[in-house]
């Protein structure tokens, strides 16, 4: 079988297409890559990085329903950072609501994040955030003892 | 400062059949389950599935105690923000041939083999939940490769 290299990236169609844009480029600051246009000259998708080979889409074209959770299999993407608490600190300078988790079932962290007592069940860090069309995004830091490293084997 | 992003880590994905989620993330895709998290009533609560080093797809089984795990309305694309996801291939014909050919999944593609906008060849298939997968070969002109100054 052909090889999978990894996960390369992570789509989202847009209601609010200019907020969706301004969080992930200058809230969480990826940067810019590229722009596929429509052939008529309108913005079609943004390209922006997490790193190399690896991306968030931001599709200019909008969805029907009211993205309820609910109604969708997609619970969330997790975006790894080198500093969980250095992340952390970035976005509560912004003014973003740091959670626990999913936001319906845990409430925010008290500002400012503290490291201690939250690791997961998994032993890493982390935090969610939401995006403005109520998207989650979660934001980890392995540890030595994250399972996502011990269990990691090629 | 800027945050330090090194990643994608995973993609979480609710299940209304587990199994036949598990089975297309290990037999169809190729992917080895790595571990489970387990809930206080002894319940795989989130089960990890690697794609590359450190990087994995978690599969919500939608234990008792997690009733937010569950998702009950049909996951229809256009109701959603969340669009596809995306995996990057080394080969699309081998990939095609072994998914389609020996699997019988359907992937679907552009059907003289040309590549995207992005200049990357573009392929999909859908897992048993319906969520959307791109299955992407880049090229040496692709737009995510020469438009990034950092080289992987």
């Amino acid at each position: 079988m052909a090889k999978i290299n990894g996960l390369t990236h992570c789509s989202f169609r847009t209601n609010h297409f200019d907020e969706m844009v301004h969080f992930y480029r200058d809230i969480l600051e990826l940067p810019h890559l590229f722009t596929l246009r429509n052939e008529d000259g309108s913005v079609w998708i943004e390209y922006l990085k997490i790193a190399p080979r690896e991306f968030i889409e931001l599709f200019n074209e909008r969805y029907t329903g009211d993205n309820n959770w609910r109604n969708r299999a997609h619970q969330h993407i997790c975006l790894m950072v080198e500093d969980i608490v250095e992340a952390a600190r970035s976005l509560e300078a912004k003014g973003v609501m740091i959670c626990h988790g999913p936001i319906m079932e845990n409430p925010p962290y008290r500002i400012p994040y503290e490291i201690d007592h939250s690791r997961g069940k998994c032993n890493s860090y982390g935090f969610f955030v939401h995006d403005p069309e109520g998207n989650e995004i979660e934001f980890m830091q392995y540890t030595d003892e994250s399972l996502q490293v011990v269990n990691d084997h090629d | 400062m800027a945050i330090k992003f090194t990643g994608i880590g995973h993609i979480a994905l609710r299940c209304k059949d587990y199994a036949a989620m598990e089975k297309f993330y290990t037999e169809t895709m190729g992917f080895k389950k790595a571990f489970d998290l387990i809930d206080e009533n002894n319940e795989a609560w989130i089960t990890y599935f690697r794609v590359a080093p450190g990087q994995y797809i978690e599969l919500f089984p939608g234990v008792k105690s997690c009733p937010n795990d569950h998702y009950t309305g049909d996951n229809a694309q256009i109701d959603r923000s969340h669009f596809h996801a995306c995996f990057e291939i080394d080969d699309r014909r081998r990939m095609i041939a072994d998914l389609e050919g020996e699997k019988g999944l359907p992937v679907g593609r552009t059907p003289d083999d040309t590549v995207g906008l992005c200049r990357s060849y573009c392929q999909f298939v859908h897992d048993p939940e319906g969520n959307e997968w791109e299955l992407m070969e880049f090229t040496e002109n692709s737009l995510q490769l020469v438009c990034d100054d950092e080289k992987a």
